[in-house]
């Protein structure tokens, strides 16, 4: 059976809220090492790939594999229920037919359970490779976020241009063009402020800005986001978390450049 | 495949004719081992020589029953090579074996119980040593557990179908040739050499099954068995091949012929919608109880029970008309006027003979189908020349057609009351309106309305931002499968 307790329910609202928008329904894989989910998107150009390691638990206990099938939607509702700073602890039995949820307030001496009916969910798992990407940029996350919903109202897809100095997030659109430029710059006080830069050789491409912006809804499970590029291979989004990531692949838009 | 590993098996009764197991030791039977190419693939396989041994050596006994020692005794004469069957343990439902003496009257009659019989793969001609004393195999191994639960059956085999890829070879099937020189050319003459040896009466046994299948020519006196030369004739050998497919199909276990019946059997189209009912009656009607009959009398005279055709169709028709209209599916008058009319008189003269069993196959539809499994029984012992020669002269002698066509006729029964029953189940709400402006293609656009359907049901699930992420513009963008590979489900 599980039985994994989270000492902030926040964190789990916070991916699931970031991901419902690009899946539906999926897997959550349980394990010994912990709780991971791997899922694409309806058109198989994006994937998320999470991992909540067992130290982010407290206590966890797994004693064999279970995929929980939920339904984001539903998981949502009721973990909207839950406050942030609630204790969340989940449960589930060896061959689970749903899911409790447990939600303690410490201040208020509140207790409330829920149960959500899973479903079979028949998912592939796909492998993937540890990738050398070309060029590695971890920037603060609302700074990314920001970039993508300004540039967004403009075009469909930004291009994104990393040379040895700066990275340039371009995009052009039926009113005009637009683009931001960023340098690396270190921030004494607050290390989430800086942004750095590393390469191996420059690259130059172009991605869906709609899809970037659903990804940028995990902005607050991190002050920092990295963004991994290659060319010829899907752009790496990652949110780290205490103990796991979030990470959402998409793939680039080879070909008609607008 | 390892060699230590103990065997089950169900070996030929011994030749006492004796079921009383008292006098043990009277039994004079031994059992080799021998490899053939397999007539059929002709891969090498094992085969079980089944022969009288010497009254010194001990006997050998089976773990089977006395009641199927009997049912082999009654073979003894002819049979003496026979064929090992693996029933195999199935790996989804994993079982073992546990061997042990029936211990109470072990002391009192020891040979008499029935034990197990290991037998060591290796491919062996002498005959295995068991149990002389029975403290001596109490102390061996008085129980034994194993693993691997396979089962080996030997059954009687003609010896002819290892003789036949030889015989109907081009070397041998031209000119006569004695045994002798018959066997000595055959692939695995040694071990013709060795079951002669063994069993006597083999050689004997041997010639007459030849006779059956072969033209002889006398060298010397009428009765010098020795002297007789053979050579292969084909009319002897399909003539016999199928007597044994007849005899087969007659044979068949009560589980098959249930089974073929129930395949064959019309489905009970009572949910069979009255438009659905015009349009295939009127094609039905046209090439069944004319087809049919036709060719059946055209080109087989000695089929049998075929003149019940005529009689049997009609009143499978009516039976299905007469529940349809039972179930006041009736359609548009107009249409149906003409039909309704036929179909009420013939349900008029037949409903006497209608009766439960109706939806049952016609007999000889029924002998057919038998044949044809009969013939998938046969048709492994048999070179592929000779199995394909084999099918086309059955057919020919019992001609497929009217199996063929009840086939198809079938499999549009079938089709139609999948699709009245689908109509009937999504839509038990709707009314007789509903039915009659479904009209003929009802089950088609039943399935589209869903399919809309479901995906309605789909989509409303759907957050409203997934909806709009599935509108985004992908072009240009390869899929994730592109990239990752699948990995093994975990």
């Amino acid at each position: 059976m599980l039985e994994a307790r989270l000492e902030q329910a926040q964190i789990l609202k916070k991916v699931v809220e970031a991901i419902k928008d690009l899946v539906q329904d999926c897997n959550f894989d349980c394990n010994d090492a912990g709780i991971q989910l791997q899922a694409m998107d309806n058109s198989h150009v994006a994937l998320v790939s999470m991992k909540l390691g067992s130290d982010g638990f407290s206590p966890y206990r797994c004693d064999r594999n279970i995929a929980l099938g939920i339904n984001l939607n539903s998981l949502m509702k009721v973990l909207r229920a839950a406050a942030n700073e609630d204790l969340l602890t989940l449960k589930a039995e060896d061959q689970p037919d749903s899911l409790n949820l447990l939600f303690e307030s410490s201040e208020q001496d509140r207790v409330s359970e829920y149960d959500i009916k899973l479903m079979d969910i028949d998912q592939e798992h796909l492998g993937i490779p540890e990738t050398e990407y070309a060029a590695t940029i971890t920037l603060p996350s609302a700074e990314f976020q920001r970039i993508c919903r300004d540039l967004s109202a403009l075009s469909e897809s930004v291009s994104i241009e990393a040379t040895k100095d700066s990275v340039k997030f371009a995009c052009s659109g039926d009113i005009g063009n637009g683009s931001v430029t960023l340098r690396p710059h270190t921030n004494l006080e607050d290390e989430g402020k800086s942004t750095k830069l590393e390469l191996t050789e420059p690259v130059n491409l172009t991605f869906s800005l709609k899809y970037l912006v659903n990804f940028c809804k995990a902005s607050s499970l991190s002050s920092t986001v990295t963004l991994c590029l290659s060319n010829e291979v899907p752009l790496l989004v990652e949110y780290k978390m205490g103990a796991g990531y979030l990470r959402f692949y998409l793939a680039p838009k080879i070909g008609d450049e607008e | 495949m390892a060699t230590a590993t103990p065997r089950v098996f169900i070996l030929p009764a011994t030749t006492s004719s004796t079921s009383d197991s008292s006098k043990a030791g009277t039994s004079t039977a031994e059992h080799s081992i021998l490899t053939f190419n397999h007539p059929a693939t002709d891969v090498p396989t094992r085969y079980l020589i089944h022969h009288p041994s010497s009254p010194s050596s001990s006997s050998t006994s089976s773990t089977k029953d006395s009641s199927n020692n009997n049912s082999n005794n009654s073979n003894d004469g002819g049979a003496f090579i026979y064929e090992i069957l693996k029933v195999a343990n199935p790996a989804h439902s994993p079982r073992s074996w546990l061997i042990a003496p029936d211990s109470a009257p072990l002391s009192l009659n020891p040979q008499s119980q029935s034990q197990s019989q290991s037998e060591p793969q290796n491919q062996k001609t002498t005959p295995e040593k068991e149990q002389p004393n029975p403290s001596e195999k109490e102390d061996d191994k008085s129980s034994l557990i194993i693993k691997d639960a396979h089962l080996y059956l030997t059954t009687p085999l003609d010896p002819l179908y290892l003789l036949l890829p030889h015989l109907s070879s081009p070397k041998t099937s031209r000119n006569f040739l004695s045994l002798d020189d018959l066997l000595e050319s055959h692939p695995q003459s040694a071990q013709w050499n060795t079951i002669f040896s063994l069993h006597p009466n083999s050689q004997r046994l041997l010639r007459t099954r030849l006779l059956l299948v072969c033209d002889t020519v006398s060298t010397g006196g009428e009765d010098d068995d020795d002297e007789k030369m053979y050579r292969i004739n084909e009319d002897k050998l399909y003539k016999l091949l199928i007597s044994r497919v007849e005899a087969v199909a007659k044979a068949l276990p009560g589980s098959i012929t249930t089974y073929i019946t129930k395949k064959l059997s019309k489905p009970i189209g009572t949910q069979v919608s009255t438009a659905w009912k015009r349009q295939s009656e009127s094609t039905k009607t046209n090439t069944k109880s004319g087809g049919i009959i036709n060719d059946s009398h055209l080109e087989n005279d000695d089929e049998e029970g075929e003149g019940e055709d005529p009689q049997e169709d009609p009143a499978v028709d009516s039976q299905l008309r007469r529940e349809a209209s039972k179930l006041n599916l009736q359609d548009t008058p107009a249409a149906a006027e003409g039909q309704e009319g036929k179909g009420e008189d013939e349900t008029m003269i037949i409903e006497d003979e209608i009766t439960t069993t109706s939806h049952l196959p016609p007999p000889e539809i029924q002998y057919l189908s038998h044949l044809s499994h009969s013939l998938q029984f046969l048709q492994p012992y048999l070179p592929a020349s000779i199995s394909t020669t084999l099918s086309t002269k059955l057919f020919t002698l019992h001609p497929q057609e009217p199996l063929e066509k009840y086939l198809e006729e079938l499999k549009a029964l079938k089709a139609a009351a999948n699709a009245a029953l689908d109509f009937s189940m999504s839509h038990s709400k709707r009314t007789l309106e509903d039915l009659e402006a479904g009209g003929g293609g009802t089950s088609k656009e039943n399935m589209e309305r869903e399919r809309k359907r479901k995906k309605k049901e789909e989509d409303a699930k759907k957050s409203t931002a997934v909806k709009k992420l599935e509108k985004v513009d992908t072009k240009g963008m390869m899929k994730m499968t592109a990239f990752f590979k699948k990995k093994d489900a975990k």
